[in-house]
Parts: structure tokens; C-alpha cells; sequence
């Protein structure tokens, strides 16, 4: 029979698989159509009015490709606390946006996940994203990680 | 006392979080720096890259720039009136960029001090034509930031050249430097 500890520790284990296979599946997914669509995707990184323009167009070419690599990594278990720290990183950058853009009272869509609109920046947003952040952040401390490609921590050399 | 081995024990130790730390901190840049490489080839490689400036057109954010509704002169209107002598065009750009270069016979009234500058201003205004306020070009929006000002000043009659300083240059017209507006 299944000791008690055991237990938790194949739950823990598949909670981290299942958080790294969702929070890197969103982020490939919220990536899709940036990389589709650069200047359409840069339109609504100006929209937020935080970026000093010359940062506009830089930032909107190297964050969905960010978003993919890390969510890729995420999922294949290639250094996967530090893909998690990648979107942890970005998670928090959203958040502080979507914060300084209520407070500024601006009506304006997230492109989260779409260049074409249809999901307004608002205090639920920032709720999911939050969860999001905790959630990779989980994965970012968690000392051992299943299913790993490549481990980022790997063990000192005779242990296992 | 020997050390218990990692894999038998549920902590780390100081140093190993420590280094645990650098390794995720190094790992994490590294990914981010790849991702900024491949993002930045990537962009450069594929046909609908879009240049490391800005390439819209601030016309397509009618709920960030400020509009007022007056009317419109094309370029070549504007460079009619002008050669006639109907219009006094008034440039509403900074100072710096008015003595780089502007309409010949154009005055400054900068739209960031128009509303500090205009009761002095105001006066002159009266005695010249028609006015036309432009600023650097379709994309900027300090010809309507400045009509505001007058529209609440009391003034109606002027109008806006969009094509701005960019359009004139561009059709090869002449441009006068220095000044003080």
C-alpha cells in the first residue's frame, strides 16, 4: 500500500507536470498571434502608454518570441525553474501594466492573447494573472521537477 | 557529522540555495538573451518584420490623440494660399524644431506654452489672415492640441494642414531656419 508521504509527493509531482504543461501552454498560445502579427501586436503595446516609444517596436518583436521559448521549455522540461522564472518575470510586468493602466482610467484591449482585440483590460485580469504568477512561481521553487529534458538543478554528481 | 545525502532529505542547505539561486538567475538570462537573439533574426529574416522604430501612424489612435473638428487643408491648397499670401501659417512645434526649420512666414506658438502664451499672442493674431496650424506631420498631433487652445480662446477661423512640415519638405518647398517665432 501507498505510504502517506508518497501520496503527496506523486501529487505533488503531478501538480507541478500539469502547472507546467498549462502555464507554458498559455504562453505559447498567447504568442501565436503576436508572431503572426508584429505591428499589429506593437499598436497595442503603444496603446498601454508606459513604454517610451523608441521601446515600442523592440519590446513588441522579443516578447512573444520570449513567450514561446519559455512556454516550449516549460513543457519539454528543459531547465524548467528557469522558464518558469522567465514567465514569472513576465506575469509581473503584466500585472504592474494592467495596474497602471486602470489607475490612468485608459479603456483599451490587453492583447493578451489576441491582436485584434476583444478582452479589456480590467481587475479580473489581473486576478488571472496573479494566480498565473504564483503559480510559476511554484514551479521556480520547487526542488525537483518531473518528466525533466533538462534539469536546471541537476543533483551533485553521485547522488540521485 | 556527514552531510545527508540531497536526495534523502527535504531542505537544502544555505549555500546550496544560494547556488541555486545564481544557477536559475544565470539560466534565466541566458534564456532571455536567446529569445532576444532569435526574436531579433527572426524579425529581421521574415517578410512582415517591422522596424526597430516606431512604423504606425498615431492617426490610427483616435481614443490617445487629441482631435478638433476643423477643417482640413491638403498640401496643395496650402502651398497656393501660402504663395498668395492669404494665410499666416503658425507652426506648433517647439522652439528648437521651429529654428531647425519651418514654413517661410510661419510663426511659433509651441502647443505645450499655448495656453500660458496665448493671451500675449492673441492680439498679434487678429491683424493676420486666415491661419493654418501645422506641426511636423500626419502623425503628430500639436496642430490640434494648439486649435484646442484657440477654439477655447474664442478663435474659429483657422484650419489645420495634417501633411504638416514632413509633406511640405517633402514636395521640395522651400523651408526657412533660425527665427524665434
Amino acid at each position: 500500500m501507498i505510504s502517506g508521504k508518497k501520496f503527496v509527493n506523486v501529487i505533488w509531482s503531478l501538480f507541478l507536470f500539469i502547472s507546467r504543461l498549462i502555464a507554458g501552454g498559455i504562453f505559447i498560445y498567447a504568442s501565436l498571434d503576436k508572431i503572426a502579427d508584429p505591428e499589429a501586436f506593437s499598436r497595442m503595446v503603444f496603446a498601454y502608454q508606459i513604454l517610451p516609444l523608441p521601446f515600442v517596436n523592440p519590446f513588441s518583436v522579443i516578447l512573444p518570441v520570449l513567450e514561446a521559448v519559455a512556454g516550449i521549455c516549460l513543457i519539454l522540461g528543459i531547465w524548467p525553474r528557469s522558464s518558469a522564472a522567465v514567465i514569472t518575470i513576465m506575469g509581473g510586468i503584466f500585472s504592474i501594466a494592467i495596474v497602471l493602466t486602470k489607475l490612468r482610467g485608459l479603456e483599451i484591449d490587453c492583447g493578451c492573447f489576441s491582436v485584434t482585440g476583444g478582452s479589456q483590460i480590467g481587475w479580473g485580469l489581473l486576478l488571472r494573472d496573479l494566480l498565473l504568477c504564483a503559480v510559476t512561481l511554484a514551479l521556480v521553487l520547487a526542488p525537483r521537477h518531473p518528466l525533466v529534458l533538462i534539469d536546471d538543478l541537476p543533483l551533485p554528481s553521485g547522488q540521485k | 557529522m556527514e552531510e545527508k545525502a540531497l536526495c534523502c532529505r527535504s531542505y537544502l542547505s544555505r549555500d546550496e540555495i544560494r547556488q541555486a539561486i545564481r544557477v536559475i538567475a544565470y539560466k534565466t538570462l541566458v534564456l532571455i538573451l536567446a529569445a532576444t537573439g532569435a526574436a531579433t533574426v527572426f524579425n529581421f529574416a521574415r517578410p512582415n518584420g517591422i522596424p526597430w522604430s516606431l512604423s504606425f501612424d498615431l492617426n490610427q489612435f483616435p481614443n490617445l490623440r487629441v482631435h478638433v473638428d476643423l477643417p482640413r487643408v491638403s498640401l496643395e491648397e496650402m502651398h497656393q494660399r501660402w504663395q498668395a499670401g492669404e494665410i499666416l501659417p503658425i507652426d506648433a512645434r517647439n522652439a528648437d524644431d521651429f529654428i531647425h526649420g519651418h514654413i517661410p512666414g510661419a510663426i511659433n506658438i509651441p502647443a505645450a506654452d499655448a495656453r500660458e502664451e496665448f493671451a500675449q499672442i492673441s492680439a498679434f493674431l487678429e491683424h493676420n489672415g486666415t491661419l493654418v496650424i501645422y506641426c511636423s506631420g500626419p502623425t503628430c498631433d500639436l496642430s490640434d492640441q494648439l486649435a484646442k487652445v484657440m477654439l477655447a480662446a474664442g478663435y474659429s477661423g483657422m484650419s489645420i494642414f495634417p501633411g504638416g512640415l514632413e509633406e511640405w519638405t517633402t514636395a521640395g518647398y522651400p523651408v526657412d531656419h533660425g527665427g524665434e517665432g
